[in-house]
């Protein structure tokens, strides 16, 4: 949760009075705060660098969109109001406070997306523990020369990608290229209602430029949707079993690539990776077959809490249950929620 | 085969803003037409329709992966869906760049479950029998009795074979692990029904042949008579070698709560019909293999009864004995794998013809070249010769285990002899019914053998002149 700031240093000139009713009416959530803290409802151990992260990476796309839609305003759409323009221009964001008190940036879906990107940015720092960013970034490079127009293609286009996003090891630069057509959308549009909030302004200017943005966006060029057109042109080539790893593929590639072949998502298989040991991703990696000794080093190339997956335990893990497990996963996600609340006070309950 | 759109021509089409697929490229045309579509209609393949939907629903583009069957291919296909703005408001352009087809993963594994109930539903029987066509479990329409009796019985030794079909021939596609088709074949006993007998090998999960599932098909063509031949005669009271006191009474009662174990921790342990846990299935398989030992010890006194009674008769087949020799090698044959041991046959090309019961010399073969597996170290050959010396023909089965005393040779063909042996599942029984056998059919059965140099039986029936 993003914090708020109340200290008197900063802000000398606002009213105690005023500042006493905002902590009053903010702290009557205090049993919420301290719920979620003691009593999280997941196994995921959020680091305080991913809740860093996955902060910066709201507040950074939030920024964005606003950015887009004032600018967009204001060019196409002849607006001149003051606060349009400013915001527009100043490289800051504006309208999270607003979103965020209104409870508007609590969607699952959105969380959903804000994790699973924060998770990207932590593998991708965990592999870089194990090679070199020189390394890292000319993985994709072997595929730029392949026989096949399209994988050649496909891999030029998911290297220009992955080259925007690029800001360093282990870091990340949000951008609205990369989110799905639903989360921009659902994101979108509580934005032009801050914005309107902001500048006052209730005409059709921001609504317009909202749609423009909408209709411009092309989600195609995001990054993960470049590593899933790739990985479908490679795992319809002859002998695309071999090579699954995310040191030889990156962790975009290989992420879609294992999602192919197992039925899953991309995103349950970064939430995987996430979960203690690991063990979804183990399950999975028996259920396609993966041989032990590339699980073994698949499983020590991500793991980031020194945990080990020895030969026995990968080895005696029954295949036709762990596709079974597998397969479950990878039916509709309502249906798996529904599931999933329906057993919530069924302790021990499968879902 | 792989088809493959051009990298420079996605494959196009154009709905019109009431969501008609008013133009198309031949691909997505046929795609269309075949998921029940028609040229100017609405657009047919639900997953293009879903994205479509989608995208209309967000006013934004698409772009996105796509599988979609079409017969007997999967085509993958990475579709861009483009919203048309102005003029033409609520048109959609749809580009499928990367058009692969690939033929669509075999679905028609069958499921032992699933054909079981067709079985049922069709009205037709079905026999599972083990690797060495012992029937493990059995369900005749109409024949309730059948159960009772056939269970822990060869399949050989409940049904005639009905001309044009001929034992042989089925015994051969059982030795090859070949699927059995169309066999004409009759209840030896009880209602003396014809049957079409069908049947596929099962392999289990790791590879290994367990046995087969018939299917019998009532033959309506042909009626049954239960009091032809040899009638009024219940099973366990004709020629069977099982055909004593015990066999007829005590045997079954035994051999179908033993046959019942046997298939259910056959299917249990093998994972036919869904995961287990794998001490769980190892489990399974001991019980497996603890109640075929029982089942053989039941069979074994059956015979034995049986062979003592002085009513006791062999019918005379002409036979070969290298055929029988290659039969009886196909049907242990896996047993043998397991061990590493290879079995050194005489030429197919070979013909040795001798007078005796083909079900018989193959039972007493059977019994011969099991025991030396059992007795030989693993990795060791087995030879199977054939020699003909004049009024008599002889087969014999040498192995290269330790051996047996000279002073035993004739201590290994009396009842219940293990020679201080056990735990290795004989009952010391197989030899004195093989002897037995073999003298009825004015045959012999002898052994030559000298401590850790190996054992030769030598099986000799009288030769049959062409």
């Amino acid at each position: 949760m993003a914090k708020r700031d109340f200290s008197m240093d900063r802000n000398p000139g606002i009213d105690l009075v005023q500042q006493a009713a905002e902590i009053g009416s903010s702290s009557a959530y205090i049993s919420y705060d301290l719920a979620s803290a003691l009593f999280p409802k997941s196994e995921v151990i959020l680091s305080d660098r991913m809740l860093s992260n996955g902060r910066q990476y709201l507040r950074a796309i939030v920024q964005e969109i606003e950015t887009e839609i004032c600018m967009i305003a204001a060019k196409d759409f002849g607006m001149q109001q003051d606060t349009i323009i400013e915001i527009g221009n100043s490289g800051r964001v504006h309208s999270y406070a607003l979103l965020q008190n209104a409870g508007l940036l609590e969607g699952k879906a959105l969380l959903d997306n804000v994790f699973t990107s924060v998770q990207r940015v932590e593998l991708g720092s965990r592999l870089l523990q194990k090679m070199s960013q020189a390394d890292l970034e000319s993985v994709l490079t072997r595929y730029l020369d392949d026989e096949d127009a399209s994988i050649a293609d496909a891999a030029m286009a998911l290297l220009v990608a992955q080259s925007r996003d690029n800001a360093g090891p282990g870091s990340f630069q949000a951008h609205i290229t990369n989110l799905p057509a639903e989360i921009l959308f659902a994101m979108t549009w509580p934005i032009v209602a801050a914005l309107q909030k902001l500048s006052g302004d209730e005409g059709p200017e921001l609504k317009k430029a909202a749609e423009k943005l909408l209709g411009e966006h092309d989600e195609g060029v995001g990054t993960q949707n470049r590593s899933a057109r790739l990985a479908q042109l490679i795992d319809q080539a002859a002998g695309s079993e071999q090579n699954l790893h995310p040191m030889h593929d990156g962790i975009d590639l290989f992420l879609s690539r294992l999602a192919r072949r197992s039925g899953l998502s991309d995103d349950q298989l970064v939430l995987f990776t996430a979960e203690p040991n690991m063990v979804r991703l183990v399950l999975t990696m028996r259920a396609v077959d993966i041989p032990e000794d590339q699980a073994l080093s698949i499983f020590s190339a991500l793991d980031g809490g020194g945990q080990s997956l020895t030969r026995a335990s990968y080895g005696e893990i029954d295949k036709a249950q762990a596709l079974e497990l597998v397969s479950s996963w990878s039916t509709n996600m309502l249906y798996q929620d529904a599931q999933l609340r329906l057993n919530a006070h069924l302790a021990g309950m499968p879902a | 085969m792989t088809a493959s759109g051009n990298l420079a021509e996605p494959v196009r089409g154009q709905l019109d803003a009431d969501g008609r697929l008013v133009s198309a490229d031949p691909p997505l045309l046929r795609l269309h037409l075949h998921c029940g579509g028609y040229e100017g209609g609405p657009l047919a393949v639900p997953q293009l329709l879903s994205l479509c939907r989608l995208s209309r629903q967000l006013d934004m583009n698409l772009s996105r992966s796509v599988q979609a069957a079409d017969e007997d291919n999967l085509i993958n296909m990475w579709v861009e869906i483009r919203l048309h703005r102005g003029s033409q408001d609520g048109a959609i352009t749809i580009n499928i760049i990367d058009w692969k087809e690939s033929p669509a993963p075999s679905t028609n594994r069958e499921e032992p479950g699933r054909r079981r109930d067709f079985d049922r539903l069709n009205g037709r029987g079905a026999i599972r029998t083990d690797a060495s066509l012992r029937i493990m479990a059995l369900s005749l329409p109409g024949d309730l009795d059948a159960v009772e009796n056939y269970i822990g019985h060869s399949l050989l030794d409940v049904l005639d074979f009905v001309e044009p079909s001929k034992q042989s021939v089925l015994v051969e596609s059982i030795s090859e692990r070949q699927p059995v088709r169309g066999q004409h074949v009759r209840q030896r006993h009880g209602k003396k029904s014809f049957y079409t007998l069908s049947g596929q090998p099962l392999i289990d999960n790791e590879g290994l042949f367990s046995g087969y599932r018939f299917s019998l098909e009532l033959d309506d063509t042909q009626v049954a008579d239960e009091s032809r031949d040899d009638a009024g005669m219940g099973f366990g009271q004709g020629d069977l070698i099982s055909d004593s006191l015990f066999g007829s009474q005590l045997g079954p009662a035994l051999r179908q709560p033993l046959g019942k174990i046997i298939a259910n921790a056959e299917t249990i342990g093998s994972r036919l019909e869904g995961p287990l846990r794998g001490d769980y299935s190892d489990y399974a398989k001991d019980i497996a293999s603890a109640g075929r030992h029982l089942m053989d010890l039941v069979n074994d006194l059956s015979d034995l009864e049986a062979i003592q009674r002085t009513s006791f008769s062999v019918a005379v087949d002409d036979i070969d004995l290298v055929d029988l020799a290659h039969r009886a090698a196909g049907l242990l044959a896996v047993k043998a794998a397991d061990h590493q041991i290879r079995i050194d046959l005489p030429d197919k090309d070979l013909e040795m013809p001798v007078k005796g019961e083909f079900r018989r010399v193959l039972q007493i073969l059977v019994n011969l070249i099991g025991n030396a597996i059992r007795y030989s170290p693993d990795g060791s050959v087995i030879k199977l010769q054939v020699i003909n010396d004049g009024e008599t023909s002889s087969v014999t089965v040498r192995d290269q285990g330790d051996g047996i005393a000279e002073e035993d040779h004739q201590r290994i063909f009396e009842k219940f002899e293990r020679l201080g042996r056990s735990g290795d599942g004989g009952s010391g029984l197989g030899l004195f019914i093989s002897r037995r056998l073999a003298n009825a059919m004015d045959g012999s059965l002898t052994v030559d053998s000298v401590l850790r140099k190996g054992s030769t039986f030598k099986l000799s029936l009288p030769t049959r002149l062409i």
